[in-house]
């Protein structure tokens, strides 16, 4: 059976840069791709880059781009299923539980929900396993340094390097 | 059928947009870049143009910027059509000139709706251009009541205005409210002028120094930020009400909760009424009262429309006493949303931080519904 690729769209944020591209993903998505120890780079297509002070303004477009995806500090989309299969994004047939994080990195300050299987467990959240990233579904990431700017999508994706606190939130607190 | 350039350097979109727009009634044109899009902007008569932000030779923002500053296509109405669905773009792409907003991938009847709406308002402003005269009150005016407090009407108004706005209407929203300003609490407006600055019979001018925006692109009329004694008054708010429906196509009024001059002048301007409560048993009788009242009240068109918000996750009134009670279903129904609390402490309503959460969605939904009465 032939593997087949398709390209989605997807915001990468830099300490630096607002990335506007295309991504070609395989069969597992882009949790596949992100997740893959066999390479550290990602392929970028039709990429439109802004800078941080101005996020809506577009300062060039560039055909193809590379990137270690070591660099992405946050990754944003506007739709869950972009993510990839169900089993690899959300952990199989586990029962999952919501618990609202606030997760803070040097950049950006993210609110969302992360799904658990038992109970919130940091340790296993920021260092276990071998993914890079970390799923924070229904967030917001706004701008340490500009807090008026704010990103938001389906799912942002933080690079688990780059997390400096990670804090379930129960209700009443904010 | 009207005449519809589409400008988008996707090839996969081009003609899906074309068979879209074609199996609609329209007749659209195609063009693949910003350079072509301008070309035949500048070159023949379009009634709208679909545009994208993200092209590689001149961007979306440029091209907008260019025809509001051309003399022949700065009142062509435009609908962006983008994969960037941040608030900062949309800001940025009003800010340029656009008139709608919508993100890929569309929906259809979304589109179509869209188009429906800026082609009967450009039609409006050109027949109310070749009128000689008093100018035309053109805004539409929504009016947002809770008279039991607490029942999240104000955060209701701010959804329902940052709806409008993102559908692409000018908006005013304005806090009629004398015991702090909530709007302006929501939205985290700094200190600057309110309704207390107001002259006693404000003309277009005083109100347009009055105003103040919000980051979003939405106007606002703000309440003074501390208790006062006497709120605005029925004359004044008379006045400055008609300055408003010249300046926008929709006013927003986050109604005091109480019915002094100045929300009985609101009530009996409005379009539509909003009435919201809680599933909770003052809330309840409040809303009983409020409906009977504003039977001699409200202007004989308006569409009164009661919403049941759900500001707390354990509701202590079930759904069907609740009903019974009004004697009939709410119009709408607003489930509760613990984004919303976290989007409070952020000073970001949910509207241009997460649009497509549930309060947001929820809202939405409602005024596709009643915006048009049948």
């Amino acid at each position: 059976m032939l593997a087949t690729r398709s390209s989605i769209n997807a915001e990468l944020l830099t300490e630096g840069h607002r990335i506007s591209c295309r991504v070609a993903v395989g069969p597992s998505g882009l949790i596949g791709l992100l997740n893959d120890v066999n390479t550290s780079l990602m392929d970028l297509e039709d990429t439109y880059y802004s800078r941080l002070n101005q996020p809506a303004k577009i300062v060039s477009h560039l055909e193809t781009a590379h990137m270690a995806k070591n660099n992405v500090e946050l990754v944003i989309l506007s739709r869950r299923e972009d993510l990839g299969p169900q089993g690899l994004a959300r952990g199989g047939y586990s029962r999952l539980l919501p618990v609202p994080v606030l997760v803070t990195t040097a950049a950006y300050e993210i609110q969302g929900s992360i799904d658990v299987v038992t109970k919130f467990d940091p340790s296993e959240l920021l260092v276990g396993g071998t993914g890079r990233f970390l799923n924070i579904y229904n967030a917001s990431a706004l701008m340490v340094m500009s807090p008026e700017t704010v990103f938001s999508g389906a799912v942002i994706l933080v690079n688990r390097t780059a997390v400096q606190l990670i804090s379930p939130m129960t209700k009443g607190k904010a | 059928m009207a005449k519809i350039l589409i400008v988008d350097d996707d090839p996969d979109i081009r003609p899906l947009m074309r068979l879209t727009l074609a199996k609609l009634g329209h007749q659209p044109t195609l063009a693949a870049s910003g350079t072509e899009g301008l070309r035949l902007a500048e070159s023949e008569p379009f009634d709208l143009m679909v545009l994208d932000l993200m092209m590689p030779d001149i961007d979306g923002y440029e091209v907008m910027r260019r025809l509001r500053s051309n003399p022949a296509t700065k009142d062509l109405p435009i609908i962006v059509l983008t994969a960037r669905t941040q608030a900062a773009d949309y800001d940025s792409a009003i800010e340029s000139g656009a008139d709608g907003y919508l993100s890929k991938p569309f929906d259809p009847d979304v589109l179509h709706r869209r188009i429906g709406e800026l082609l009967k308002r450009s039609e409006a402003r050109r027949s109310a251009g070749a009128q000689a005269g008093a100018p035309a009150l053109n805004g539409r005016v929504t009016v947002v009541l809770g008279l039991r407090g607490g029942v999240g009407s104000t955060t209701c108004a701010v959804t329902l205005a940052g709806t409008l706005l993102r559908q692409g209407s000018r908006v005013c929203l304005v806090d009629l409210s004398p015991s702090g300003g909530h709007v302006g609490l929501q939205l985290r407006l700094a200190a600057g002028p309110t309704w207390r600055n107001l002259p006693t019979s404000p003309d277009t001018t005083a109100v347009a120094q009055t105003l103040v925006r919000h980051d979003s692109g939405l106007v606002v009329l703000a309440a003074p930020s501390q208790p006062v004694r006497q709120g605005l008054s029925a004359d004044t708010f008379r006045a400055a009400l008609e300055s408003l429906q010249i300046f926008f196509t929709q006013v927003v009024v986050d109604a005091a909760p109480v019915l002094d001059g100045a929300t009985e002048v609101a009530v009996a301007a409005a379009d539509q009424i909003v009435v919201v409560c809680t599933p909770e048993i003052g809330a309840v009788h409040s809303t009983i009262g409020t409906l009977q009242t504003l039977g001699s009240l409200r202007a004989a068109n308006a569409q009164v429309v009661v919403v049941l918000n759900q500001v707390t996750a354990d509701a202590s009134l079930p759904l069907s006493t609740i009903e019974k009670a009004l004697g009939g279903p709410p119009d709408l129904v607003v489930p509760y949303d613990r984004q919303q609390m976290l989007a409070l402490a952020h000073g970001t309503p949910l509207i241009f931080s997460q649009p497509g959460a549930l309060l947001p969605s929820a809202v939405s939904q409602f005024f596709t519904q009643v915006r048009e009465p049948a």
